[in-house]
C-alpha cells in the first residue's frame, strides 16, 4: 500500500514537471499540440494525486500502523471520521491535501476555459504545474506521507481537542481557500506572460477568487468559533501568528476583489491589481510557512522541520518572479483613464484599498516582529495585543465607513453636495443611532460607540439601496436576480456590518469577574445571578469529567454546567459553560477554573452581541454564494469581450 | 493624492511605533537576567510545582526548552492552562520581582510535540 502512495506521488512529480517543461516550451514557441500535452499531463498529474490521497485515507481509516503517519496522528480507539481528519492533522498530510486541490483546481480550470481563453491557458498550465511541482517534491523528498515502520500495535493518538467537529471542517475550508487563491495568480501570471494583459484574466478568474475567498473567511469564523466553545478562555481570536496567517491573505484578496471592480469598469490600477493578486498568493504561502517552519513563537504547536527552509526559498522566488514579471510588462499595463477626482467611486475604491492592504502589512509586520528585531535589534521582541487592536481600529472603523459610502457614491467625479444627498437617510439614521446609544450608555467605549454609528450608517444605505431598487423593478428577486454580484456584495457587506457589531459588543462592552464559589454561594455579573448549586462527576468513553452546576438568575434563567474532562490518557482540558440569550445575541460564559476543596473558582464572562459573529458567519456565505452563483449576463460579457480582444 | 494617501498611512504607522511600540521581549531563561519591564519568558517547566494559583501563586522552575540550566523561579497567579505539566514547553508573561524571582500573571502552553501543527491553544 506504501508503495502504491509512494509510486503514485513519484507519478505526480513527473508529470508536473513534463507539464512545467512541456507547458512553458509549448507557450513560448507556440506548438499547440505541446501545450494540450502538458494541459492533459496537469489533469492526469491530480488523477495520480487522488490514488496517492486515497491509499492515506484508506491507511488512516484502518488504523494501519505500519504508516509513521497513521501512527503519529491516530490511534486505535479514533472513530473513523476523526481518523480520517488526522489527513490534516499533520505536517506530510497537510501537504498532500495541499496538492490534491491544487491540481485538481488548476486542471479544472485549465480544463474549462481551454476555449475561450486559449492564449492564456497554455500559459495557466505551465505556472500551476511549476507550483504544483513544488509541493509533489517536498512530499516525495523532504515529507514523506508513506515513510512505513514495523507496525505498531497502537498509535500516538490525536490530542483530544481536535477530536471536534470543527477541526473537521475547519483546517480544509482554509486550504481550499489558501489554494484557491493560486488561481487567480496562475492567470494574472498568464496574461502578463502571454502579453494579453486585457480584462479576460479577471473576468474568467472573478469566481475562482471569490470562493476562495470565501472559504478562507467562513474557515477563519469557524476556527474562531471552535476557539471560542472548545478551548476555553473565553475570546475567539488572539492574533496568533497562524491566525494571522490566514488573515492577510484574505484581507489582500478583499483588496483584490474590490480593484478588480475598477479595473473591469475604468481600466485603472492594472499594475497595483497585479500586486495585489500576487501579495494575496504570496501571503497564503507565507502562511503555510509560517504553521510548519516554526519560525516564529506561536501558542499553536510546530512541527520543528527542515521544511520550513524550503517553503521561505519557494516564497522568495515566487516573489522575485511575480516582482520581474509586473517590471517587464510595466509598458502594458498602463491606465486606460485617470482618476479625475478624490471625490468619486474610483477613489472611494482607492482609499478602501490602501486602507486593507495597510492592515494587511500592519498585520504582516507584527507576525514578523519577533524575527526583524532578533535580526536589527539583536533581541527578539514580540508585538502584543494592543498593536493589533490599535491598527483594526484605526483602519478598520474607516473601512467600515467607506462601505457604506462607496456603493452610493458617483463614478468619476462626485459633488459634495449630492453625496450628502444621496447619503441624508443613512446620516439622519446614524445621528438618532448614535445619540440613542450615549443616552443607552454605550459612550463607555469610544471606539464602540463610533463601530456602532457607522454600523447603522452602512445598514441604512444597504436598506436604502434595496428599497430603491426594488421600487425601479418591481420585485427584490428580480433585483437581486438581474445583478447578484452587486446585490450578493449589499449581502455580504451587511455581514462585515454584523461581524463588526459582534466584535465590538463582546469586546469593548464585555464584563469579566472571577470569584471563588462554594454551593449555595452565588456571584453577579452585569444583571446575571449565578449560583453554584453542585458538582456532578460521570464516566465517559474517554474522560472522567467534573462538572460544577450552576443556575443562572437575573435577567435570564437557565442552568449551566461547566467544569473539566480528565482524560484517561492523562489530558486534561476545559469544558466551558455558555448560556446564550438569543434576543440580545449574548453569552454567558463560565470557566471552571480552579478546585480548592469544596470551593471552585470561577471565571464568569458575560459577551454582548457575540453570537452576531456566528450569524455573521452565515450571512456571509450566503452572501458570497449569491455573488457566485452563475449568471448568464457575465458569460456573455465574457465571450463580448474575448471578440474584441481577438478583433 | 494616491501617494499622499499613503504617506498619511504611513505616518500613522510610524508615529504609532515610535510612541507606543507595545513590544515586549522575548527571553528564555538563560537571557532573562536584569531585565526590567513587561517580559514574554519562553521554556520548560521544571518540578516540583508547588502552591496555589489563585493563593499566594503557583511556584516551579523554568529552564531553557534546549538546556537544563539556568533554572528561574517563577510565581504564577491566574488561569492554569489545560496543558500545564512538568516537562511542557509554556510562556509566560510577567516580570523580574527583587529577588530574581519571575513573576506572571499570563501562561499559555505549547502543546506536545506530537500534535505536530494543528491549532491547540490554553490561553
Amino acid at each position: 500500500m506504501a508503495d502504491l502512495g509512494r509510486a503514485a506521488l513519484v507519478v505526480s512529480l513527473g508529470l508536473t514537471l513534463y507539464a512545467f517543461i512541456a507547458g512553458t516550451i509549448g507557450a513560448l514557441q507556440k506548438r499547440r499540440r505541446l501545450s494540450d500535452s502538458a494541459r492533459n499531463a496537469l489533469v492526469a498529474a491530480f488523477g495520480s494525486t487522488v490514488v496517492a490521497a486515497a491509499v492515506l485515507a484508506i491507511a488512516l481509516v484502518h488504523h494501519d500502523f505500519s504508516f509513521v503517519y497513521v501512527y503519529s496522528h491516530t490511534s486505535k480507539g479514533l472513530s473513523t471520521i476523526y481518523a480520517l481528519s488526522a489527513f490534516w492533522g499533520g505536517q506530510e498530510g497537510s501537504l498532500l491535501l495541499w496538492l490534491l486541490v491544487l491540481s485538481g483546481y488548476g486542471a479544472l480550470a485549465a480544463v474549462l476555459n481551454r476555449r475561450l481563453l486559449r492564449d492564456l491557458i497554455v500559459w495557466v498550465v505551465p505556472v500551476i504545474a511549476g507550483i504544483a511541482s513544488f509541493f509533489a517534491l517536498i512530499l516525495v523528498a523532504v515529507a514523506s506521507p508513506f515513510q512505513t515502520q514495523v507496525r505498531a500495535l497502537d498509535g500516538l493518538g490525536l490530542t483530544p481537542s481536535l477530536q471536534n467537529p470543527y477541526m473537521v471542517a475547519h483546517p480544509p475550508m482554509l486550504y481550499l481557500g489558501y489554494v484557491g487563491l493560486t488561481v487567480p495568480f496562475a492567470f494574472a501570471a498568464a496574461a502578463m506572460l502571454s502579453g494579453h494583459t486585457d480584462e479576460r484574466w479577471i473576468v474568467a478568474t472573478r469566481r475562482w477568487t471569490l470562493a476562495a475567498w470565501m472559504f478562507l473567511g467562513f474557515g477563519q469564523l469557524l476556527g474562531a468559533h471552535w476557539a471560542y466553545v472548545e478551548v476555553g478562555w473565553g475570546g475567539y481570536y488572539a492574533w496568533d501568528p497562524v491566525e494571522n496567517a490566514a488573515l492577510m491573505p484574505w484581507l489582500a484578496a478583499t483588496a483584490f476583489l474590490h480593484s478588480v471592480m475598477v479595473q473591469e469598469r475604468k481600466g485603472m490600477l492594472k499594475v497595483w491589481n497585479m500586486i495585489l493578486v500576487a501579495l494575496a498568493f504570496e501571503l497564503a504561502v507565507f502562511g503555510d510557512f509560517l504553521t510548519r517552519s516554526g519560525v516564529i513563537q506561536s501558542i499553536h504547536s510546530f512541527a520543528q522541520s527542515s521544511i520550513g527552509a524550503w517553503f521561505l526559498g519557494f516564497v522568495v522566488a515566487t516573489t522575485l518572479f511575480s516582482v520581474a514579471l509586473i517590471l517587464w510588462r510595466l509598458p502594458l499595463l498602463r491606465a486606460r483613464t485617470k482618476l479625475e477626482s478624490a471625490l468619486s467611486r474610483e477613489a472611494t475604491f482607492l482609499y478602501n484599498n490602501l486602507f486593507l492592504v495597510a492592515l494587511c502589512l500592519t498585520v504582516l509586520w507584527g507576525v514578523l516582529f519577533p524575527v526583524l528585531s532578533d535580526i536589527f535589534l539583536g533581541q527578539s521582541r514580540t508585538m502584543s495585543r494592543p498593536y493589533y487592536d490599535f491598527f483594526l481600529r484605526i483602519f478598520g472603523l474607516p473601512l467600515l465607513l467607506l462601505m457604506g459610502i462607496g456603493p452610493l457614491i458617483a463614478w468619476r467625479r462626485a459633488s459634495v453636495r449630492s453625496l450628502l444627498k444621496t447619503l441624508r437617510w443613512p446620516i439622519g439614521v446614524s445621528i438618532v443611532a448614535g445619540a440613542a446609544l450615549i443616552a443607552a450608555g454605550a459612550g463607555s467605549s469610544r471606539p464602540g460607540l463610533i463601530a456602532y454609528t457607522f454600523s447603522a450608517f452602512v445598514l441604512t444605505t444597504i436598506v436604502v439601496e434595496l428599497v430603491r431598487g426594488t421600487r425601479a423593478t418591481g420585485s427584490l428577486a428580480q433585483l437581486v436576480g438581474r445583478n447578484r454580484r452587486r446585490y450578493g456584495g449589499y449581502v455580504v457587506h451587511a455581514s462585515i456590518v454584523m461581524l463588526a457589531i459582534g466584535i465590538a459588543g463582546s469586546s469593548a462592552y464585555a464584563t469579566v469577574k472571577e470569584q471563588k464559589l462554594k454551593i449555595g454561594q452565588s456571584m453577579t455579573v452585569a444583571g446575571h445571578t449565578v449560583t453554584y448549586t453542585g458538582l456532578e462527576r460521570q464516566r465517559s468513553s474517554t474522560a472522567n469529567e467534573l462538572r460544577a452546576v450552576l443556575s443562572l438568575s437575573g435577567r435570564e434563567h437557565g442552568t449551566i454546567k461547566t467544569g473539566i474532562n480528565n482524560f484517561f490518557t492523562g489530558d486534561t482540558s476545559k469544558a466551558v459553560g455558555i448560556h446564550t440569550d438569543w434576543l440580545r445575541l449574548e453569552d454567558t460564559y463560565v470557566i471552571f477554573d480552579q478546585q480548592e476543596g469544596n470551593a471552585v473558582f470561577f471565571k464568569v464572562l458575560v459577551k454582548p452581541l457575540v453570537n452576531m459573529i456566528w450569524v455573521a458567519g452565515f450571512v456571509f456565505l450566503g452572501g458570497s454564494l449569491v455573488a457566485l452563483w452563475p449568471d448568464a449576463r457575465e458569460q456573455r460579457r465574457l465571450v463580448a469581450r474575448l471578440a474584441l480582444a481577438r478583433g | 493624492m494616491v501617494a499622499l494617501a499613503v504617506a498619511g498611512v504611513l505616518a500613522v504607522f510610524l508615529l504609532y511605533t515610535a510612541l507606543g511600540g507595545n513590544s515586549t521581549p522575548l527571553l528564555q531563561p538563560s537571557n532573562l537576567a536584569n531585565h526590567a519591564g513587561t517580559i514574554s519568558l519562553t521554556g520548560k517547566v521544571r518540578g516540583p510545582v508547588t502552591g496555589d494559583a489563585k493563593v499566594g501563586g503557583l511556584q516551579f522552575g523554568l529552564h531553557n526548552i534546549k538546556g537544563e540550566s539556568p533554572v528561574v523561579p517563577i510565581v504564577f497567579r491566574g488561569s492554569v492552562p489545560d496543558l500545564f505539566k512538568v516537562g511542557r514547553d509554556v510562556n509566560l508573561t510577567g516580570h523580574l520581582d527583587a529577588k530574581g524571582a519571575f513573576v506572571a500573571n499570563q501562561m499559555t502552553t505549547k502543546c506536545p510535540s506530537k500534535y505536530t501543527a494543528t491549532p491547540n491553544k490554553t490561553a
